[in-house]
């Protein structure tokens, strides 16, 4: 075999690849329908590349000019961009609980469509707040996980933990909701928050707690009949042992939500090393159908 | 319209090619091209007559030089047919030419009635085995040749050859193995088998002892690798002690690859697509804490051999390879042995005779630095009372009983043991701000305290293998293996970050597999050797996990659950290793296997092909193997599979993997010093197991729990296409080495059900690998150098960014936007490196001293990279990096 055979060989077999920068944008869709709201705005942005600032919406990020149409049930609903990047419904439609949902855009030479179902609509029936007596010990850090792959590497803040002790009182919440099952056959998904306002301070990982969960509803526990519930906790940091828990307010959320959406959030956890799955066809973002129910408690 | 899937079509196509090269091959020998055949004796003395006969019709006639030398011979003969020119040549001689195989005769007596059977011209079988002069260690892989008649034979497992077919005499042989000088000598066709000893190849200081033989051609089959294990085990690499796997790569076809167990491929396979085998026995897992150190152990293992793709039909159960090593039996001479220390262990190996037929083998290593800093430091500050753990320490032991009751008899009765312990517990606030003026002891910044980080994790391998060697005659040997083999892992986590809450895990992976091999060497004729056995694996495969969460005393969260999985595989399969010609080999094989549980009987073909021209080889090699097991971990959880895999055997919900694999290559042999070997290969692999977000970390607390259908549910099938060249120059006499490995190829996959329609590069796709070590020794010294250049591993990159709020946030989240898998590179990995050794007699003890400098440039290779999209400014991209230089200090001593 001549050299340069071999070496076209060699090439061949073991040509490098490389990126392929992704030059022209990719639209990205954000729209949340609520049952027996009027039909959402929805906002349509463009990807940019990695070295471009990302403003939230302007002349740079914002999709304009784009055609939106959405269909509930069988029913056309279109849009028109009210600013920048965010389109309204030329008449103002109520979301109908258990409609099914389509959405399609056109906007420069891409063409996205979506679907979704708008959930029967939920609310918070009751909520039960506990706090422990006394603060009790507690581990302040980030996370306690060290991966032994940092650790082959001189990238030490790998095992700069940043641990120190100190004292926490743990509140409790419980939340409590009328089951989907009462008025739909669907399965749905619930997203359940707490979401304390500590300020700077909160330092406690909520590796070891749980203020958040997205799981199937099926699957939360029931508590009285035709009721679920849900209990999650967090910790509120005090300086001494004769603190007082420190005032601050909570907001407790409930989403009722299709797989959809519970895969959108759910992964969003570690936005540098993976992409949340999007239900968006041809582009990128979310478009789900949502009952939400929110509360903000003053706890003292 | 039913539509015809395109592997179906190219699994057929590959059957049918397949075949139809068998069927060419086995008509090869019956190809004979007519051609005039003219001979004019008178009175011609015998020898010359068949000498110039053999000479003109290219020939080669085997005979006892005696039976002819003083008759004569008268004949006329024009035709065609060889057979009828012999018998006009040795009419009246009492002799007829017999046909071994293409252009090869054997020239025999004519029984006459009424006469005694004479033994001159009666055939034999050639046959003995060959052994260390000094330790009685019977050689695998060791080639006996026949220069005349430009044959030979490899021996087996045990040692044993056999040539049958040959006529009753002498014969001179030439002995060869690796790191052994080439003995030169007449060996006698008898019913007796002989033993032929060869001695070691010492350099003048009595130290190193390397190879520097020149490889004989018929060393070289396609799709075996014969390791040598005393020269490559010398090539320099980290963590600077001899290690058997690590010292691997250092072969163009095996790449190291970068996970926290360790791991290595071949091809551009996955780790877990290479059979490891130590007695026959297969081991699970192969590394130590941090795949630092492999559980080979170099000095314990006499024969190494690498099968790459393509391998014979005895050997199977994986797609890209099979390491199968054996341990030395022991020294039958006296007791030897040697004491290693290193960075990370120490070893020690000692072989000796019990008696004149028994032998042992024991060696062990274990790292020391929990000895130097203690496992548990009592930690006290005057109210509470604690005790930190740092036990982290690994071991592994290996002993061997052979027994040798008669020379057609050997029994072995291999052990061997591993285990690492990662036993941590830390229940002190480690903040260095709380630390006093001195860092040192370590109690000045360390506090009781009632919370807690504790991990216990510990993993083992169990085997016991035992053999017996059976020559029931000269032209049929025996092989029975029968072995357990189990591997243990279990993770403890226990972790209390507040006073009420707490995470308790227990984790549990056991396997353990139970097998009984036989396997038939029949030397069927001069030309044919036949391989064939039968073995029963029993597999069971348990995990259990029983862990509780508790986030506060009214908020809790248990798991308890249990996998158990057993299978039963038949195995049987028969190969021929055929030599029609002087020149030519042909192995094909079929093995056959079924998985109870699973679907259906798998046929398996191989063939591999050899043409020997002395200083040219070319070789090809194909088959179809075939996976049972899956290698799987959950990718979610941190309380299970935190260093374990799970081996899932395929059943009627999962099929098994199976790849085609084609390499053609050759080997060049200049001289007694240069060898040259380039290859090209290309593997096609169905019925991955390819993981559904690629990018999904490992980082959650609870998880979909440890049911094989949870596991599953987080991979999908997938197909590999790999394919490359490798090239392998070595240049060893001796005193001086030159070793170069260059690899280039692909490995690529796609999943079809996640939508990709084009194959993208596979996690451990390197498309260019080149290593260079020089190296030269003196008596007392032996300094080298190395480089290695590889290209970088892919990455998954993103290609833009982008936000999307939420209804429960008032911030909109930065979104990065990964459209492909590993669609990017990492900056090439170079690393150069300098050895030096320094050797020196103490009495009876050789010991040596020496110190590896590993990235002598400091060069900054990256790792792994990151992106971080939550600056509105731009993305930070962070990489990391590895090491910057690193001395790796080994002293030996061997007595």
């Amino acid at each position: 075999m001549r050299p340069r055979s071999l070496l076209i060989i060699v090439f061949f077999l073991g040509a490098c690849d490389a990126v392929q920068p992704e030059n022209s944008p990719i639209l990205v869709v954000e729209a949340f329908v609520m049952p027996g709201e009027p039909l959402p705005e929805i906002i349509l942005r463009q990807t940019t590349p990695l070295r471009s600032p990302y403003h939230l919406l302007d002349q740079s990020t914002a999709a304009s000019g784009a055609q939106v149409d959405l269909r509930m049930k069988d029913e056309l609903i279109s849009y028109s961009m009210q600013d920048l990047g965010r389109y309204m419904p030329l008449d103002p439609v109520i979301a109908v609980p258990g409609a099914s949902l389509g959405l399609t855009v056109q906007w420069e030479n891409q063409s996205i469509m979506a679907e979704s179902q708008v959930p029967p609509p939920i609310s918070l029936d009751s909520i039960s707040i506990s706090v422990s007596d006394a603060p009790v010990q507690g581990l302040l850090l980030d996370s306690v996980f060290i991966d032994p792959f940092l650790v082959d590497s001189l990238g030490l803040q790998a095992l700069g933990a940043g641990a120190r002790e100190g004292l926490v009182y743990l509140v409790e919440a419980t939340l409590y909701w009328t089951d989907s099952s009462s008025q739909d056959s669907n399965e749905w998904w619930m997203r359940t928050q707490l979401l304390p306002n500590l300020g700077e301070d909160r330092r406690l990982s909520d590796y070891f707690l749980s203020p958040e969960v997205v799981q199937l509803e099926s699957e939360i526990p029931s508590a009285n009949s035709g009721q679920r519930s849900w209990s999650g906790a967090y910790a509120v940091p005090v300086g001494t042992r004769g603190d007082q828990v420190p005032g601050h307010e909570l907001r407790v959320s409930i989403i009722r939500c299709t797989q959809a959406y519970a895969d959108f959030i759910s992964g969003r956890s570690n936005p540098s090393e993976t992409e949340p799955p999007s239900n968006i066809v041809g582009g990128v973002g979310i478009f789900a159908g949502l009952a939400l129910d929110t509360l903000t408690i003053e706890i003292q | 319209m039913r539509s015809i899937p395109r592997g179906w079509i190219f699994d057929k196509l590959f059957r049918f090619f397949y075949l139809a090269l068998v069927a060419v091959s086995f008509n090869v020998d019956g190809v004979a091209r007519a051609q005039e055949i003219s001979v004019n004796f008178v009175a011609e003395p015998l020898s010359e007559a068949l000498k110039a006969f053999s000479e003109a019709q290219r020939i080669d006639l085997v005979y006892t030089q005696s039976r002819v030398q003083r008759n004569t011979t008268t004949c006329r003969y024009r035709g065609d047919d060889l057979s009828a020119a012999l018998t006009c040549i040795l009419s009246g001689q009492n002799l007829k030419a017999v046909r071994l195989r293409r252009r090869q005769y054997v020239l025999v007596e004519v029984e006459q009635p009424g006469l005694p059977n004479s033994t001159i011209g009666d055939l034999g079988t050639l046959h003995g085995f060959v052994s260390d002069a000094q330790s009685k260690e019977t050689l695998p892989g060791a080639h006996v040749y026949l220069p005349r008649l430009s044959i030979g034979a490899a021996t087996n497992d045990a040692g044993y050859y056999a040539i049958p077919s040959l006529s009753i005499g002498e014969y001179r042989a030439k002995i060869s193995f690796l790191g052994y000088a080439t003995l030169d000598t007449l060996l006698q066709v008898s019913e007796q088998s002989t033993v032929v000893r060869l001695n070691r190849r010492i350099l003048e200081s009595q130290i190193l002892i390397v190879s520097s033989e020149r490889r004989e051609p018929y060393e070289v089959e396609p799709g075996v690798r014969h390791i040598p294990v005393d020269r490559i085990s010398k090539l320099p690499g980290f963590p600077g002690e001899a290690d058997l796997l690590q010292s691997l790569r250092w072969l163009p076809s095996v790449q190291r690859v970068r996970t926290n167990q360790g791991g290595l491929i071949v091809r551009g396979g996955e780790p877990d697509q290479i059979l490891y085998l130590i007695d026959g026995a297969p081991v699970y897992h192969m590394w130590h804490i941090g795949g630092l150190l492999s559980i080979y152990q170099p000095e314990a293992f006499k024969d190494v051999r690498l099968y790459r793709g393509s391998f014979p039909a005895e050997h199977g159960g994986r797609l890209s390879a099979v390491l199968d090593a054996e341990f030395k039996d022991g020294t039958l001479d006296r007791v030897t042995g040697m004491a290693g220390i290193g960075l990370l262990s120490a070893r020690v190996f000692v072989e000796g005779p019990l008696n004149d037929k028994i032998s042992f083998m024991v060696s062990g290593r274990r790292s020391y630095i929990d000895r130097i800093t203690g496992r548990r430091h009592p930690v006290d500050d005057g109210i509470m009372q604690d005790t930190m753990r740092t036990g982290i320490y690994l071991y592994d032991l290996s002993a061997k009983l052979a027994w040798r009751p008669s020379t057609k008899q050997r029994v072995t009765l291999g052990v061997y043991g591993s285990a690492d312990i990662l036993d941590i517990r830390l229940p002190a606030n480690l903040s260095l701000a709380n630390a006093s003026s001195s860092l040192l002891p370590l109690r000045n910044w360390l506090r009781p305290s009632n919370l807690i980080f504790e991990i216990d994790t510990r993993w083992s391998n169990r085997l016991i293998s035992a053999r017996y060697h059976y020559l029931h005659s000269d032209q049929i040997f025996l092989t029975l293996t029968a072995y357990g083999t189990s591997y243990r892992a279990h993770e403890r986590i226990f972790i209390r970050p507040t006073a009420i809450s707490s995470v308790n895990s227990m984790y549990g992976v056991d396997i353990l597999d139970v097998g009984a091999k036989l396997d038939v060497d029949y030397y069927f004729s001069f030309s044919h050797h036949i391989r064939a056995g039968i073995s029963v694996i029993q597999r069971g495969f348990s995990s259990d996990l029983d862990a509780l969460i508790l986030q506060t005393n009214a908020i809790s969260e248990s798991t308890d659950e249990r996998s158990t999985m057993d299978n039963t595989e038949i195995i049987i399969y028969a190969q021929d290793t055929w030599k029609p010609t002087r020149r030519l080999q042909i192995q094909p094989g079929v093995r056959f296997s079924q998985l109870r549980g699973s679907n259906g009987l798998r046929v398996s073909p191989r063939l591999g092909i050899r043409y020997d021209m002395d200083k040219v080889i070319v070789r090809m090699a194909s088959g179809i193997n075939v996976q049972y097991l899956h290698q799987v971990r959950d990718r979610y959880s941190v309380l299970y599979d935190l260093i374990s895999y799970r081996w899932i055997p395929a059943s009627r919900s999962v099929a098994p993997s199976y790849s085609y694999h084609l390499s053609f290559g050759g080997s060049l042999l200049l001289g007694t010093s240069f060898t040259a070997d380039i290859d090209l290969y290309a593997q096609l692999t169905y019925g991955l197991l390819l993981p559904r977000n690629e990018q999904q970390s490992k980082d959650g607390l609870a998880g979909p729990g440890i049911e094989v259908g949870a596991i599953l549910g987080q991979y999908t099938r997938g197909r590999a296409l790999a394919h490359g060249v490798e090239v392998n120059l070595q240049y060893d006499r001796g005193s001086s080495i030159i070793w170069m490995s260059y690899a280039a190829g692909r490995s690529r996959s796609r999943a079809p059900e996640l939508g990709e329609t084009q194959l993208r590069p596979g996690r451990y796709d390197v498309p260019q690998r080149l290593q260079i070590a020089l190296q030269r020794s003196t008596r007392h010294w032996m300094y080298g150098i190395s480089g290695k250049w590889r290209s970088g591993y892919p990455i998954t990159v993103p290609e833009a960014r982008y936000a999307v709020g939420d209804p429960l946030s008032e911030n909109i989240e930065g979104l990065l936007y990964f459209p492909k898998i590993n669609n990017g590179r990492l900056p090439p990995h170079i690393n150069y490196g300098l050895q030096g050794a320094y050797r020196f007699g103490v009495g009876a003890v050789a010991v040596q001293v020496k110190l590896d400098i590993n990235n002598l440039t400091f060069r900054r290779n990256v790792i792994d990279r990151e992106f971080d999209p939550s600056i509105p400014e731009h993305v930070v991209i962070t990489s990391r990096y590895g090491f910057p230089a690193y001395p790796l200090l080994e002293l030996t001593a061997r007595f």
